[in-house]
């Protein structure tokens, strides 16, 4: 094998043996640039020393930890090349890994002992990018061994080369192993006449929300939202599981349908998502399974699920489509044709989480999104900074990070703002850094405004972003109250924040409404309104 | 028939189709069958097909079907590049080891730019050149181009610009359809659509798997539909399944259990979870099947996260006498059929997708379970077989019933019930999809001979 790592994991040397697909009984003999800083299951590790120009010897490094004393005249020589190595790495900074890699392939297409190494192998690999050229030299030099580009190729490049291997049972590279995994129990719900189940997805923690909501203000009504999770939660729910148990326990899939049949009498069905497990199903076929088993079903939409990215890019200049890959576009697109289409195809109620996406499922009721008030308010005063603070997630490149980031930071090169781009800040922490900002950027892209908008007002910043006319108008229109939401798109987003510095008053106006804005639409009383002709029905 | 030169020279059909014996894939077996129907119509056949080295390299091979091409076809291999297969770094040069991703990169930009298809789009100008040689050798007649890859009409749609030879396009799929989401991948004005109509265009037949995309394209091409036929594949056989004619035996005696079988490519289109769902439902309903096995037989992948939870999903099953036995070879495949007593037809989604197995399936005479969604073009194939189970849905509660009534059947079932199923597939047996077509093939080679010589008259 042939790398250029620097360090091995734990991983690397457990998946090793895997990952090459020839059995466990193969001996592996590593040539790389640094000296392994773990135990590797290899029976010889060598090392180029990129010191002695112009002929670079290989040494072999011993195959232990980097503590273990050196027992011979050979490691002693592994040890030294292992502190030139780590001088070499200060001294040099951080082009280090390209000129090592250069050294490493000169190593290969001239030293003796790498020719030697490939003559004892039966196949050799290239682990990495950067130990690729060296390997190409070294094949050159040595042309009855096969080089293979990967270690999962070694199997077949050996098979192309007529050699006959023992079949081994093949396994997957990631094994998911329910084992591990600790399912929690299926909750049982109060015994009301009316019980809610709001499943699968719970986006920025809005189905508990709403359950909550249910269970607070509905009479004879209690609710559950239940998550299938693939990343870490970080919202409440009233159950959440593994996607590996979504995806394949056969038994729980089986005890949650008839747990789901039987605990509640109307169902919520999230983001065009399946929610008796993953598989070929779409959500309208378990919407369609749960009517005939007498539930009430209905189907809502959050955001990109049914954003149609060709319709939306018609119909909105500064949709975000162009900054984003063509294959994720065009899967996105894929997707929400399909949702929307099964929404169109529901006997029963649609609801959407925003008012800009009745523009795809206009045979939807808007679902207004909930927050806890108290949670976001904030009695930092706004605006009050000689340099305001400005924040801006950009937690997707719908947000318009491209748009918004030039401005923001060309603002605080001029010392007018302080840029606070919020990345990888934990939930429960937001309300500190929204709270402590004086104006927040929502986003430039979807034209419409969500959770971290509601956030940001609750909080009583100054909120900026792009929100189409149509969802103003449509605010307007049902809750009787202008949205406080500060309008700018790409071409006037720096001349608005220059404005809102200027006339601090105006941007404490545009601040102040927020919250009352937030209690009045979106503290769950308006949810509870929308949701409960539909419970009743 | 007298050709323009004025000899009886044999009616020379070139036969274009990349995967050719000895590749291994599916498809293969449709070009196998379509090259000897021709030969054995009495035409001469040369095909243009990939290197060997290609299926061996990449695809795997089955040296075996090469013997099974019949010895009067002229094979004409060239040479097919497939770069990001490559693994043996003897074949790299160093350019590309500097930034192999963006080297890969520039190789597909190129390609497109030669042929808008990924990865075979360089393999048009050698096919068209090779294509040329053999005409000059030997004049030809008629061009057949199957895809997929969609390159290889590239031949026919220039020999009949360049010479007025007459081609048919075997598209078999949809290429601007996307079969499995019904969507325009490529819309006009798209270098794909812009191809696809040149080929439809010039053509004188096309040929599809199945009426609804046969139906699909005759819709967005009007004026071409009168040209547009069905050309099913279908059953070869020479592999196909022994039919199981008699009920398994230990009926009426307590027995062990039936063994319900699926033989084919296991991937995420097909509704793996839903079946294995409905299996623990029919084994807690139906004693039969609780002491009953399932096996998977076929390719399932290794890498993707899709592949990856399919095998979950087969550990999982275990525990409930599921078994995934891994690829099986079209050699052995008969002895696979002969263990089954019972068939799990599992299928992507999709009103255009048959699937070739069926055909295969229905030659065994066995019982068969549609794990599928309904609405898809094999149940235009399935409708009149006997022992056809199909659920009004993917519940488990409807698949779990299609199985214990499959499993019910194939304890009871007659020797008069089997036979009507062999019969009725018996129409599918590739070689019958080819009468008709091959029928036609006389008169346009007649035809392009008759103007040849009014050309040559003048």
């Amino acid at each position: 094998m042939l790398s250029t790592r620097r360090r091995y994991s734990k991983r690397w040397a457990r998946e090793l043996r895997q990952s090459l697909g020839l059995g466990s009984r193969v001996e592996i003999r590593v040539l790389g640039l640094t000296p392994p800083n773990r135990l590797l299951p290899v029976s010889r590790f060598y090392v180029t020393d990129p010191s002695n120009l112009p002929y670079r010897p290989c040494v072999e490094a011993p195959v232990r930890r980097r503590r273990t004393p050196p027992v011979s005249l050979r490691d002693r020589a592994a040890t030294a090349v292992r502190g030139v190595r780590n001088t070499y790495l200060t001294l040099v900074g951080s082009d280090v890994r390209d000129k090592a890699s250069h050294h490493f392939a000169v190593a290969c297409g001239t030293s003796r002992l790498p020719k030697e190494l490939a003559q004892w192998a039966d196949v050799a690999v290239a682990m990495d990018d950067k130990a690729t050229l060296g390997a190409v030299r070294l094949a050159h030099r040595v042309p009855e061994t096969p080089f293979a580009f990967r270690p999962g190729l070694a199997r077949r490049v050996l098979q192309i080369r007529g050699v006959q291997l023992p079949e081994i049972p093949e396994t997957p590279r990631r094994v998911m192993t329910q084992e591990q995994v600790e399912i929690a129990p299926m909750p049982m719900i109060a015994d009301e006449p009316i019980r809610l189940l709001i499943a699968p997805a719970n986006f920025a923690g809005q189905a508990h929300a709403w359950a909550q909501v249910v269970n607070q203000r509905v009479q004879g009504a209690a609710a559950h939202n239940f998550k299938n999770s693939h990343a870490p939660i970080h919202y409440d729910n009233d159950l959440a599981v593994d996607e590996s148990v979504f995806a394949t326990n056969l038994q729980w899939r089986r005890d949650w349908r008839r747990h789901v049949k039987s605990s509640y009498t109307h169902v919520l069905i999230e983001a065009g998502f399946p929610i008796f497990g993953l598989g070929q199903s779409r959500a309208i076929d378990h919407a369609r399974e749960l009517q005939a088993s007498g539930l009430r079903v209905a189907m809502l939409a959050h955001g990109s699920d049914v954003r149609i990215p060709s319709i939306h890019a018609a119909n909105e200049q500064w949709a975000p489509y162009d900054a984003m890959p063509p294959e994720l576009v065009r899967a996105m697109e894929i997707r929400a044709q399909g949702v929307v289409a099964e929404m169109a195809t529901l006997e029963g109620q649609c609801f959407v989480s925003t008012p800009g996406l009745l523009e795809f499922v206009p045979q939807a009721v808007v679902l207004p999104t909930t927050i806890s008030v108290d949670r976001w308010r904030s009695d930092e005063p706004v605006m009050h900074r000689t340099v305001p603070v400005v924040a801006f997630a950009p937690t997707s490149v719908q947000k318009g990070p491209q748009h918004i980031d030039p401005v923001l930071t060309k603002l605080e090169s001029e010392g007018l703002i302080t840029y606070r781009r919020v990345e990888k800040v934990p939930v429960a922490e937001m309300p500190e850094v929204y709270g402590t900002a004086d104006i927040v950027v929502d986003q430039i892209g979807v034209a419409d405004y969500g959770v971290a908008a509601c956030e940001a007002m609750a909080a009583g910043r100054v909120v900026v972003s792009h929100v189409a006319a149509s969802v103003r108008e449509s605010v307007q229109r049902t809750t009787g109250h202008e949205l406080p939401i500060v309008q700018a798109d790409p071409l006037s987003l720096e001349a608005v924040i220059r404005s809102l510095l200027h006339d601090r008053e105006v941007a404490r106006a545009a601040a102040a409404a927020g919250p009352a804005f937030v209690s009045e639409v979106h503290d769950g009383r308006a949810s509870a309104a929308v949701l409960e002709p539909w419970l009743r029905s | 028939m007298s050709a323009a030169d004025g000899t009886n020279r044999t009616p020379h059909i070139l036969y274009v189709c990349w995967g050719f014996p000895p590749c291994r894939g599916s498809g293969v077996f449709r070009g196998l069958a379509t090259a000897n129907a021709l030969a054995d119509e009495g035409f001469a056949v040369t095909v243009i097909t990939a290197d060997r080295e290609t299926f061996l390299r990449n695809t795997g091979a089955d040296t075996s079907l090469e013997t099974r091409v019949r010895d009067d076809i002229t094979v004409v291999r060239v040479p097919f590049q497939w770069p990001s297969n490559e693994e043996e770094l003897l074949l790299w040069t160093e350019d590309r080891v500097k930034d192999p991703a963006e080297w890969l990169r520039q190789w597909n930009a190129a390609c497109l730019e030669t042929f808008p298809e990924n990865r075979y789009g360089a393999w048009a100008p050698a096919i068209i050149a090779a294509a040329e040689q053999v005409h000059a050798t030997t004049p030809i007649d008629l061009v057949i181009c199957t895809a997929n890859p969609n390159v290889a009409c590239v031949v026919g749609e220039a020999l009949h610009r360049i010479h007025g030879i007459p081609h048919i396009v075997d598209q078999r799929d949809a290429w601007t359809l996307n079969v499995l989401t019904d969507l325009v991948d490529f819309p006009d004005g798209t270098p794909v659509a812009k191809a696809e109509r040149a080929f439809i265009e010039s053509a004188a037949e096309c040929w599809y798997v199945n009426e609804p995309i046969r139906r699909w394209y005759a819709n967005n091409y009007p004026d071409h539909a009168a040209k547009m036929y069905v050309v099913m594949n279908g059953y070869d056989e020479e592999f196909a399944p022994t039919p199981h004619r008699e009920r398994p035996p230990g009926v009426g005696v307590a027995r062990e259990g039936l063994t319900f079988g699926y033989v084919g490519t296991i991937s995420a289109a097909v509704p793996l979870a839903e079946t294995f769902d409905a299996w623990l439902e029919a084994r807690e309903s139906s004693p039969l099947l609780a002491r009953s096995r399932a096996e998977f037989w076929g390719h399932l992948g290794f890498f993707t996260r899709e592949e990856v939870r399919l095998h979950a999903l087969f550990q999982a099953a275990t525990d409930w006498d599921v078994d995934y036995r891994g690829p099986v070879g079209k050699t052995q495949i008969a002895e696979v059929y002969g263990s089954f007593d019972v068939l799990l037809f599992l299928a992507a989604r999709g009103k255009y997708v048959t699937s070739g197995k069926v055909f295969e399936y229905m030659a065994t005479g066995l019982p068969i379970v549609s794990a599928h969604e309904p609405d898809i073009a094999a149940r235009d194939v399935l409708q009149g077989y006997p022992l056809w189970f199909q659920p009004t849905d993917l519940s488990p509660g409807a698949l779990s019933e299609a199985m214990i009534a499959a499993g019910e059947a194939a304890l009871t079932t007659d020797p008069v019930v089997r036979q009507a199923c062999i019969d009725h597939a018996r129409q599918f047996e590739r070689s019958r999809q080819l009468v008709a077509p091959l029928a036609r093939l006389h008169g346009l080679v007649e035809r392009h001979r008759e103007s040849q010589s009014l050309r040559g008259a003048r």
